[in-house]
């Protein structure tokens, strides 16, 4: 996409050029006056002091993002005011005012969806591409924000990843067992975690785009976009009797840490609970190693943000809505500096996790328990059981999808199409497991990995039952998130909104 | 008060921007005047980012036996907009 080397300076000052002091410029003067009004401004401004106190974010890091976020609403009433007086932009007009604002297409673009969740204007698309933008008529002072709306993600869809208790600045969510609650007495009603909520609204044109690199890549429709597709087997002598299939994520955080390419990741481990993971901040490669195994039961990860914010180079790994969720903090640059800070997002492939009591119940069902069990996975359809004497117990996916959370369903993403790097077993033999390397970011990890020595690769699609299988099971999480989509529609329930 | 006053000021004509409130712990609103202030320090850093510059607005704090106080601040008000160019959007 033209202008797209602009992208790497997404976070730059308001105006790059120098700005020359008592330049009175109406448009611009009412622009910032109505992006001071934007609410997620705004609360921060008001609630300043409140958020220092609770030590999530430092003056300067708070100031920056308060002034990020105003030079972006900034950026879209100018864009607006542009729309407004030619009555409608074209593709290439929209292209030619990036360059003359010195703005990234991208940025441009987001500030296009912006206006059309906002109401302030409406966007054609022809053949799937972005044609044309229209301003509505609105008076951008009677537009309610999309941000105004912090009480109503609804529990019913939330995926549990832990984003809004993350990214809160007054740490007033919690998200326990796949369930947020918010602490209504101490909430700003910024509306930070809505923004950042993979299942509030999510632009899945800016993710595909952001990932691709201005379509540099190309995008499949059911797994995302991605350079390369293999199958990895760790060489690691100890990860590979600890990691779910090819102990493939394992060994990329060990090689990251061995490599100083990290000083911190962000995952899963088990916790104190039989089998209830909680998130966990690996500091070495032998944490990595603790860390390895898939852990069924929904844990938010994400809500350790602020914990790992005083690493500077840290890695992520997740569920795709965790990828959902990072990538969305990406598009919409929220805390820029935690975002430089984040250099690899490794995601996992997901179908859909389990609260802990499904965990629980699941092992009963297949008659053993918690207690018994050494490893789970799911794998050709069905769900397996090591117990610690060895023995294994199964049965059909079919069977135990009902101790499910339902919330899940509402997720179209299953290979973490947001990550720069997804991994997970479906596609590849037992023992190994698929790699879908996105971004430039997740190649030179996994390279790096490679040139090690510390993995074995094979391409996808020289093995079976290989991408067919992974596109096909990509294909029913899909359809199956687009039907529940539109029941909640019908029954006018809150539904995500992926547009 | 909010940040939007300050601007809204600024678009219609205002040269500058002047508030004054009680001292820290003496407002009437308990923490009316730190609000403002809050405000103030924000929309100093938004005229800067736009190029209005931020020495048009300013934020005094006297009670109202310091008169000195006051007069001071009108004074300095005064003489920066006698100094800096005049708004064109009067």
């Amino acid at each position: 996409m033209e202008n797209w080397h602009q992208f790497p300076h997404i976070c730059e000052n308001i105006e790059a050029k120098e700005m020359q002091e008592n330049t009175f410029e109406k448009s611009k003067l009412d622009a910032a006056y109505y992006a001071v009004q934007s609410f997620r401004v705004r609360c921060l401004v008001d609630s300043r002091e409140d958020i220092l106190k609770t030590g999530r974010y430092t003056e300067e890091n708070l100031d920056n993002m308060t002034m990020d976020l105003f030079a972006q609403e900034l950026h879209k009433f100018q864009f607006w005011q542009k729309i407004k007086n030619s009555g409608s932009m074209k593709w290439d007009q929209i292209i030619a005012y990036a360059r003359e604002t010195g703005q990234a297409v991208f940025d441009v673009v987001r500030q296009a969806y912006e206006m059309k969740y906002e109401g302030l204007a409406s966007i054609e698309e022809l053949n799937g591409q972005f044609s044309q933008i229209t301003a509505t008529a609105a008076d951008p002072g009677d537009i309610r924000p999309i941000y105004d709306q912090v009480s109503k993600i609804s529990p019913h869809i939330c995926s549990g990843c832990g984003m809004c208790a993350g990214i809160c600045p007054l740490g007033c969510i919690t998200v326990e067992n796949g369930k947020l609650t918010i602490d209504e007495t101490k909430c700003i009603h910024c509306g930070l975690c809505f923004t950042a909520c993979p299942r509030s609204f999510l632009p899945k044109k800016l993710v595909d785009w952001l990932v691709s690199h201005g379509e540099a890549a190309p995008v499949d429709v059911q797994i995302g976009s991605y350079l390369e597709a293999l199958s990895a087997q760790t060489k690691v002598p100890d990860i590979l009797t600890v990691g779910q299939d090819g102990g493939v994520v394992t060994t990329l955080l060990y090689y990251a840490f061995q490599a100083g390419k990290i000083d911190a990741a962000l995952g899963a481990k088990m916790g104190t609970t039989l089998w209830k993971p909680e998130p966990f901040i690996m500091r070495t490669k032998e944490d990595a190693i603790l860390a390895a195994g898939t852990k069924y039961a929904n844990n938010p990860n994400l809500s350790a943000l602020p914990q790992v914010k005083k690493f500077s180079k840290i890695a992520v790994v997740g569920t795709p809505c965790m990828m959902q969720a990072l990538r969305k903090g990406d598009i919409f640059k929220l805390d820029a500096k935690l975002r430089d800070q984040i250099k690899y997002k490794i995601g996992i492939f997901c179908m859909e996790s389990f609260p802990y009591e499904g965990i629980v119940q699941i092992a009963k069902q297949l008659g053993t328990s918690i207690e018994n069990a050494k490893k789970m996975n799911i794998n050709q359809g069905k769900f397996f059981i090591t117990n610690k004497d060895g023995t294994v117990v199964q049965a059909p996916i079919k069977e135990v999808t009902q101790h499910a959370r339902k919330e899940c369903h509402y997720c179209y993403d299953l290979t973490s199409e947001s990550a720069d790097i997804s991994v997970g077993s479906i596609g590849s033999p037992a023992g190994w497991s698929s790699v879908l390397v996105r971004t430039p970011a997740g190649k030179e990890l996994f390279d790096g990995a490679l040139a090690a020595g510390l993995l074995e690769v094979k391409k996808l699609a020289e093995i079976q039952p290989g991408l067919p299988l992974l596109v096909k099971i990509a294909g029913t999480k899909s359809n199956n998130s687009s039907k529940k989509v539109l029941e909640g529609l019908e029954k006018k329930h809150p539904v995500p909104a992926y547009k | 008060m909010d940040t939007a006053d300050i601007l809204h000021a600024i678009r219609s004509g205002a040269d500058a921007v002047m508030l004054v409130g009680c001292k820290f712990g003496e407002c009437d609103y308990e923490t009316g005047n730190r609000t403002a202030k809050r405000h103030v320090d924000f929309a100093k850093r938004v005229l800067d980012s736009i190029g209005v510059g931020s020495n048009r607005v300013e934020m005094f704090f006297c009670s109202a036996a310091e008169s000195d106080k006051l007069v001071a601040a009108i004074t300095e008000m005064t003489r920066r907009v006698e100094e800096l160019p005049s708004n064109p959007l009067k």
